[in-house]
């Protein structure tokens, strides 16, 4: 007798009663119930990367990258004087990225390969060069602004907001987007995140950027991947925040840097030859920007009548402009 | 012969069931029933050379897409799509709400219909619920298609936050296909039951083994009926009527919760459920013309069943209209900055084409067809068949495009300011390959299931027809039952 025959014999003498039945399904189900928590709380599946002799309390924190990258008592914040940036002009008329979105790209080792990466043409409607297949990653970006035909324009530098409230966190399905307590910044894990893009969708500031394909930084003009010597691959293992992406299929985001951790600016600050964004722990009340000039945040919000972007979403953003007008 | 209403003794409720299966009124005898009964036998027992020469071209299509898919990419990665930073969603995620609204038909017909308790559903029910758990199963390959890290698809139920309307689609999706499931299945066990003991062993041997497994030892008792009838069906009716609703519902929150203009509606569930029990009845029209006219199905799916759906499906049509109305008028009429940039691409821009194609051919025109479709003459049958495929048909590409309107304008316009260029999204050969290779897939599994279940559920209907009295002497089904030592009494 086949095999086929004798399960269809086996199916026509089931007398496994309903009771039994569903009392082995209760069974699988608290079972299920019982192990499904397990990689969270023990590290079951996924390696547990959290440094030794680092106490987090906070389980949501738990086993994450960056963990020893952290200092009590910040809140990190920026400032930026909208009247000081002038849009790098003599490097974009050219072509080339502003200074703070270079320096950055260049510090994270983002895609940064505008030739390839973007078809151009002229759009006769809006008069404007339109890119297409644009899959750079500006996680500063600086935009031309005109508020109303009359005013001027302006300049406009766009990082993440790292916002009290963010939406890309309350959106992500798999908890990849997520604030970690203590300095509250709003980071990825790229090793948890499936690729949906819904947080870019959710950002109301379009600042979150998607790895298209494996970041080609980490390979030289040969297709051959660099060396443990490189500084990348020196980079990408040390782990701090600081969005450095080797594989496809993730998003990646401004992150603040982890400069900070070592005592620097994060690499935008440092780069502004005009000295238009400022930098530093909230809780301080005081930014710095590169040209070594500290200012008060409170006070200097008040006089400048400044803002924060997109106030009127209640996500509490934590970049504060000074507008282009009132200087 | 005696006329129908002379048998039906016990009806309080006239019904117009005879108008549905016999036009001329007359009863049927047991041949007749037989006969009827063959034609269904022959469509699903046999392939015919012609449906092997149309399933190869979609094999064809189906390894293209399948090929542009691993072997581009899988392995390179999102890059090979036209996808950008800006406008980071695409025909991808238009395939999953496309597909996942086709599968409400389902829904409408088995479940609204039974609780309604319309006769016309009996037939068609079956060839509705295939629509549904094929296109549910497009629906999540097309989400899975879009993900950037196919090998972390598992992270959803690993490290699942509640608050992500993905998570609440993913568990609205998994209800709604356990339940289409179990609802297509139950009422196919008494016709799996009656081919494990009426094929012909030498014949169809194989088929008799798997029809033996999946009858569940049927013995078409009194018991069994009231299984299938009383604690499953009539139960599982009153379910699927608020999962089915709340899929589409999630589908259209997965847009509309966030910060976008275009997406930024508070009537986006309504209108996205309206929309899917559109595009769904229009495939069912599809569906239902094209297997009656091919297989000859006419004494099961008469012109009135048709004629029936086709009303239903101009009713909703009347709905998602007014609908997209409301979703047009409102922000035209302020005119709010980023809104308008929205809508400015869709009345004048670019899309300008694809949009008012979706307006007049995808809506309108259906909505003026399927009343003349309704008021055609029995005379007119084939010119009935080929105008209700071709019209169905262009209001289900206009349903496509439409929620490829939703979904490209909102991401194209500006964020930061009015003065950034307009960006451009134009899908490229791989995904318009997968997407084919999608309706493909479509067709290939809703044919090849159709091979192995028979297109009508026999058993009902003839039941059915003893019941109005429609009969003369034994259906198949009862001297299948009789056979089977049925303790079954009227």
């Amino acid at each position: 007798m086949s095999k086929a025959s004798s399960f269809v014999k086996w199916s026509e003498n089931l007398t496994v009663k309903r009771r039994t039945f569903i009392k082995g399904l209760a069974f699988v189900g608290a079972s299920a119930y019982a192990i499904a928590p397990l990689p969270r709380r023990d590290g079951f599946i996924f390696k547990n990367r959290l440094p030794q002799g680092i106490t987090v309390d906070h389980s949501r924190d738990y086993s994450r990258r960056y963990d020893k990258w952290r200092i009590p008592n910040t809140v990190w914040g920026m400032v930026i004087d909208l009247a000081k940036c002038d849009g790098c002009n003599d490097l974009t008329s050219k072509g080339n990225p502003p200074r703070c979105t270079a320096a950055c790209q260049e510090g994270h080792h983002a895609p940064s390969d505008y030739k390839q990466n973007s078809k151009s043409y002229f759009d006769n409607e809006h008069q404007t060069q339109v890119q297409l297949n644009q899959r750079v990653h500006e996680y500063i970006k600086v935009f031309k602004v005109q508020d109303n035909p009359w005013s001027n324009s302006y300049f406009f530098p766009r990082p993440c907001q790292q916002c009290i409230d963010p939406p890309c966190v309350h959106v992500c399905p798999v908890q990849a987007a997520w604030q970690r307590t203590g300095d509250r910044l709003t980071l990825v894990d790229q090793e948890r995140c499936i690729g949906c893009r819904l947080c870019m969708a959710g950002c109301p500031y379009e600042v979150r950027f998607f790895h298209w394909e494996d970041n080609y930084k980490f390979y030289d003009s040969n297709g051959k991947p660099l060396g443990p010597d490189s500084r990348i691959v020196k980079d990408f293992e040390m782990q701090m925040p600081f969005e450095i992406v080797k594989q496809k299929g993730v998003i990646a985001k401004c992150d603040f840097c982890g400069n900070q951790f070592l005592g620097k600016l994060p690499h935008c600050v440092a780069s502004c030859h005009k000295g238009a964004l400022y930098f530093g722990n909230l809780l301080e009340n005081s930014v710095t920007n590169n040209m070594g000039e500290t200012i008060l945040v409170d006070k200097t919000i008040q006089e400048r009548k400044g803002f924060r972007w997109k106030e009127e979403e209640g996500t509490r953003p934590r970049v504060f402009y000074l507008p282009a007008n009132t200087k | 012969m005696a006329t129908a209403n002379e048998h039906t003794d016990f009806n309080p409720v006239k019904t117009n069931l005879e108008h549905l299966y016999i036009p001329n009124g007359e009863v049927m005898d047991e041949q007749e029933v037989m006969r009827r009964r063959k034609i269904v036998e022959k469509a699903f027992l046999t392939i015919r050379p012609a449906e092997i020469l149309a399933m190869l071209p979609l094999i064809v299509v189906m390894w293209v897409g399948f090929g542009h898919y691993v072997a581009l990419q899988e392995i390179v990665g999102l890059k090979v799509t036209a996808l950008s930073q800006k406008v980071f969603w695409g025909m991808y995620i238009t395939n999953f709400v496309f597909w996942i609204g086709v599968s409400h038909v389902g829904m409408l017909i088995s479940a609204v219909m039974r609780i309604l308790n319309a006769k016309f559903r009996t037939p068609i029910t079956r060839l509705a619920e295939e629509v549904t758990i094929v296109s549910l199963l497009m629906g999540a390959g097309s989400v899975l298609i879009d993900m950037g890290r196919l090998d972390r698809a598992l992270h959803i139920a690993w490290y699942a936050n509640m608050t992500s309307p993905l998570v609440w689609d993913v568990i609205s999706i998994s209800f709604y296909l356990t339940g289409s499931l179990i609802f297509f299945y139950t009422p196919i066990i008494p016709d799996f039951a009656y081919y494990r003991d009426n094929l012909n062993p030498k014949v169809h041997g194989m088929r008799i083994k798997i029809y033996k497994i999946l009858a569940l030892n049927w013995r078409g008792t009194q018991e069994q009926y009231e299984i299938i009838e009383d604690k499953i069906m009539s139960r599982l009716k009153w379910f699927i009527l608020p999962i089915a609703v709340s899929v589409h519902t999630v589908v259209s929150w997965i847009f509309a919760v966030m910060w976008r203009a275009g997406w930024n509606s508070t009537i986006f569930g309504p209108y996205f459920v309206s929309g899917a029990i559109y595009s769904g009845t229009s495939a069912l029209v599809t569906i239902l013309a094209l297997v009656t006219w091919y297989y000859g199905f006419e004494d099961y799916i008469s012109m009135t069943h048709i004629k029936l759906v086709i009303k239903l499906w101009v009713t909703v049509d009347f709905v998602y209209m007014y609908f997209t109305l409301n979703e047009i008028i409102v922000p035209a009429y302020k005119r709010e900055g980023r809104e308008f940039s929205v809508l400015y691409q869709k009345f004048y821009g670019d899309m300008a084409t694809v949009y008012w194609f979706v307006i007049i051919v995808g809506a309108v025109i259906p909505f003026f067809v399927g009343i003349w479709l309704y008021n055609m003459k029995e005379k007119n049958k084939n010119w009935f068949y080929l105008i209700a495929i071709i019209t169905s048909l262009l209001s289900n590409i206009g349903s496509w495009f439409e929620r490829y309107t939703i979904v490209v304008p909102t991401l194209r316009s500006f964020v930061v300011s009015p003065i950034e260029p307009l960006y451009v999204y134009l899908p490229i050969a791989g995904e318009i390959w997968i997407t084919l290779a999608q309706v493909a897939f479509f067709i290939f599994f809703y044919w090849f299931l159709n091979k192995l279940i028979p297109h009508i559920p026999l058993w009902e209907v003839e039941l059915e027809w003893e019941k109005y009295g429609l009969v003369k002497g034994e259906t198949p089904t009862r001297k299948h039952l009789n056979s089977m030592g049925s303790d079954l009494k009227e």
